[in-house]
């Protein structure tokens, strides 16, 4: 089987949120670059796009990914989940009612870390958890909050029947 | 994203690697491997790094291997920093990785990367510095098999276009009595002020720095005086004057902030190995 290559740019098939998508791609772009700009999913957020601030956490393949660190072309074949992709899953429900956000920037990366957490490790202790979410900033500094609605997720007292639309805005 | 235009390779081989590396070289594209790759889209981001091609081999089962077999623990060189960690197969290297960037970059980062790469801390090679490691090294000739510190002396030097593929060490190497620390400026998530790797085999302290000096080390002179007689203050003091790299001076910290820290480091190891 001769090797998989993109040489200029082209489609690049890609497993997003379960479906597959064929962007136009260039091998430089970033798999932030491209949800945002040819996919239209802008959950994640760029912020300082060199790794540090976790803003545009996604997840691939089951674990956090910051999509800034990522070539789209490194994508193909695997699978990548976007915040549009968790389609009201307990974390959200979790960070809602804790008020887990201030600006809202950061939210979807802590989103994304806090599903893959729930996901890999159930029943991570409070030094698992930490560790995950040092990967991710907010500078609203709302981290108290942040760190009630991931032990709200992890102790599974999330109540799912909560709207996840804010009432009374 | 990169700010120049690139080409992008995944061979499934070594040898599909090599031979796309050296016909990359050949048209003049000055090519890469790419495991990880958060280094070259860092420094490529701001032009510290240029490269006209990729060569992603972090599918190549060669650099996925991770066993024990024959009483030898085998790692691949493309294992992220987190599945070194979550296999914890020398304890060690899981204290050490475990402190390298975020737990979402060492989701990306590979253990060969980070001891290849040119941002100069190579902490994870700190581990195999201090035991009967070597690598498994792909050239044209074949997969041959070095000692690790033939390799490295606080930089990796492969001829130009080797793959390093794998690192291997003794299990029982793995099991000594160590001591781990890193300090930083300020932040948890930083570049080392100093980390200080140590094992104890054989009644002797082994010990090895990250950001003491220009590159990782592992200093022979220091060593023997670590290991010499009286308190654990006057060993450490000695330790640290038999270091004849300079100590380095940067933002991070001063020279003498790093020698007062190490010091201290130093004295803890003793106490913790000794005691």
């Amino acid at each position: 089987m001769r090797m998989w290559s993109l040489t200029a740019a082209g489609e690049v098939d890609l497993t997003v949120n379960g479906e597959l998508r064929r962007p136009h791609v260039r091998p430089a772009d970033t798999l932030l670059y491209t949800l945002r700009k040819e996919l239209g999913l802008t959950g994640a957020k760029p912020g300082c796009e060199n790794g540090d601030c976790g803003a545009c956490t996604v997840i691939v393949d089951g674990l956090p990914q910051k999509s800034c660190l990522m070539l789209t072309a490194e994508a193909k074949g695997r699978s990548v989940t976007t915040v549009e992709g968790l389609r009201g899953a307990k974390a959200q429900h979790a960070f809602l009612q804790e008020w887990a956000f201030q600006c809202g920037y950061c939210t979807s990366g802590f989103l994304m870390v806090a599903h893959a957490l729930q996901a890999q490790h159930p029943t991570a202790d409070d030094a698992r958890a930490t560790e995950w979410l040092r990967s991710n900033i907010c500078r609203c500094t709302g981290y108290e909050e942040i760190g009630d609605a991931v032990h709200r997720l992890l102790d599974d007292r999330v109540d799912q029947s909560d709207s996840l639309h804010v009432k009374g805005l | 994203m990169l700010p120049f235009d690139v080409q992008y390779f995944r061979p499934d081989s070594l040898r599909e690697a090599l031979s796309t590396y050296e016909e990359l070289q050949a048209d003049g594209l000055s090519p890469m491997y790419w495991a990880g790759g958060t280094e070259i889209l860092t420094l490529g981001r701001t032009l510290e790094h240029e490269t006209g091609a990729v060569v992603d081999i972090k599918s190549i089962p060669e650099l996925q291997v991770h066993e024990v077999a024959d009483g030898t623990i085998h790692l691949g060189a493309a294992r992220t920093l987190a599945e070194v960690c979550d296999e914890d197969l020398f304890p060690l290297l899981t204290s050490v990785c475990g402190r390298i960037a975020d737990h979402t970059g060492r989701c990306k980062i590979t253990l060969g990367g980070d001891i290849a790469g040119s941002i100069p801390y190579r902490e994870a090679a700190l581990p195999f510095l201090l035991t009967a490691s070597r690598a498994r090294v792909a050239d044209a000739g074949g997969v041959r098999e070095t000692a690790f510190g033939d390799l490295f002396d606080g930089t990796l030097h492969l001829p130009a276009g080797a793959i390093l593929v794998e690192l291997n060490l003794p299990a029982a190497d793995a099991q000594a009595p160590r001591f781990h620390h890193k300090a930083t400026r300020l932040d948890w998530i930083d570049y080392p002020l100093v980390t200080i790797a140590g094992l104890r085999q054989g009644g002797r302290i082994r010990l090895a720095f990250s950001g003491l000096t220009a590159t990782p080390l592992r200093p022979a002179a220091a060593e023997d005086a670590l290991n010499g007689h009286g308190a654990p203050e006057a060993r450490a003091q000695r330790a640290l004057e038999a270091i004849e790299d300079p100590i380095t001076e940067d933002i991070h910290g001063s020279a003498a902030w790093r020698r007062f820290v190490t010091a201290g480091l130093l004295t803890d190891m003793i106490a913790d190995l000794e005691g």
